[in-house]
């Protein structure tokens, strides 16, 4: 992989911002050799420890990009996932308190925002959403994944959905929102009788 | 008129002018169901979320996945691309070269063990070829300070100019003469260039040390054994090897041990 062209590493920002599975593919590929060989010579953990920091350390990385919380590339991606890659790593070595890495030398990379990583456990009536919105038909769920995860806006919903324009996609946005409202307020089951089925 | 969930959002999204906010938030305070509804529409946003975190997370680990099943790729931890395969313990070239090689020590010498053993020796290559791939290279880091001698050495690797890298390995273990990887890969440089009997020594000192790369050196001793032409050597090891069990190796060493019987 060879050094990307400022242009080049924008264009790809904007990809990863607008959630494109295929450029997030490709770059979860690129950067795994790299980045794995990394962890292993700086913290000599095991391949196995490299491989899961780099999967939770990539997630952020996107999640990161995608909401916003990196507005603009002031170093290279690469950079910027090591950057996190050394952050996730520093959290494993505070739970198994088996190591004491120095982050000293991390290098400085934009706003870290690590709190997905202590989203283990959500309530209850967050999972019963999520099972209903396997119920919900697939436009209705795409149409608030683009609102909601992704962060769309209404005119790019409409681009991507082929409404006719944003009016129409925000009908529809809260037209799929009231309908999961209703199944969830007209769902009899308990929450874990729901998550059982 | 607006609907509740559609207020709701304009006021969770910051978007209601300041009056309709203070009127909003002063109706939070008097209404109940207003509240409820705000806290669903919240679990909702959150619930949407969270499914699609999730969504993402299972992709990540598929990728994962399927990384990890391409041989070539370094860390992968799958098996080689004749995993699944049927293996053939020699390849067309090296069975027309095999059966020159017996024709004419059948003319020459008549001996039938000599026939087998030449035989032996050239499975055992075919074999060597059919699961040898460099140690990936772990050490080098683009855009990270590296010490030069290391970095120029990986380099030599990465080019399979295993002559000057094995030499490049030698210098930096004489610095550091407890870095296992470097023993390692300066064992498959000697192993590359023939030198079978330094390129266990350098397998054995890792084996010995016990640390994460034992099994790395094992394979690739099984490897060079293979090399060299050392059947029943090759299937001693692996025979060791299976019997303590705990290697990443396992299903390669069962098609070799598999083809060599």
């Amino acid at each position: 992989m060879g050094k990307r062209s400022r242009t080049e590493e924008q264009r790809l920002f904007q990809e990863i911002q607008k959630g494109n599975e295929r450029t997030l593919h490709e770059l979860y590929e690129s950067y795994r050799s790299p980045f794995i060989g990394y962890l292993i010579k700086t913290y000599q953990c095991s391949e196995d420890r490299a491989v899961q920091v780099y999967q939770k350390a990539f997630t952020v990385f996107y999640f990161n990009i995608k909401d916003g919380k990196v507005q603009e590339l002031t170093s290279t991606l690469k950079t910027y996932l090591f950057g996190i890659g050394k952050r996730v790593m520093f959290e494993f070595f505070r739970e198994d308190a088996k190591s004491s890495a120095s982050l000293d030398d991390a290098p400085e990379v934009q706003v870290l925002d690590l709190s997905y990583l202590s989203q283990e456990s959500a309530d209850h009536r967050e999972k019963v959403v999520k099972t209903l919105l396997g119920q919900l038909g697939d436009k209705c769920r795409e149409i608030l994944k683009l609102y909601y995860f992704q962060r769309f806006s209404m005119e790019s919903i409409a681009d991507e959905l082929g409404y006719k324009n944003d009016k129409v996609a925000k009908k529809k946005k809260y037209e799929c929102l009231q309908k999961l409202r209703s199944m969830m307020e007209s769902t009899d089951y308990t929450a874990d009788e729901l998550l059982n089925t | 008129m607006m609907d509740t969930l559609e207020l709701i959002e304009l006021y969770h999204e910051g978007k209601l002018s300041a009056e309709e906010k203070s009127d909003f938030e002063r109706r939070l305070g008097q209404e109940p169901e207003l509240r409820k509804e705000l806290k669903a529409y919240l679990d909702l946003i959150r619930g949407i979320r969270r499914a699609e975190e999730e969504t993402f997370t299972e992709k990540v680990a598929e990728w994962e996945k399927e990384v990890a099943s391409k041989p070539s790729y370094p860390f992968a931890k799958a098996e080689p691309q004749s995993h699944g395969a049927k293996v053939k313990p020699m390849r067309k070239g090296w069975q027309t070269y095999a059966m020159g090689i017996a024709a004419a020590v059948i003319v020459l010498i008549g001996v039938g063990w000599l026939l087998n053993r030449s035989g032996q020796s050239v499975e055992a290559q075919a074999l060597y070829t059919e699961y040898y791939a460099p140690l990936p290279d772990y050490l080098s880091v683009r855009g990270v300070n590296e010490p030069s001698t290391l970095e120029a050495t990986m380099i030599l690797y990465r080019q399979k100019k295993y002559k000057a890298a094995e030499e490049g390995f030698g210098k930096l273990l004489e610095k550091e003469p407890n870095y296992m990887l470097l023993h390692l890969y300066q064992g498959i440089c000697r192993m590359e260039l023939g030198n079978s009997e330094e390129a266990a020594q350098s397998f054995d000192t890792v084996i010995k040390d016990m640390g994460r790369y034992q099994a790395d050196a094992k394979w690739y001793a099984v490897l060079n054994l293979l090399k060299a032409g050392d059947t029943q050597g090759a299937l001693a090891s692996i025979d060791q090897q299976l019997s303590t069990g705990n290697t990443k190796y396992e299903e390669r060493l069962l098609e070799i041990r598999k083809a060599i019987e």
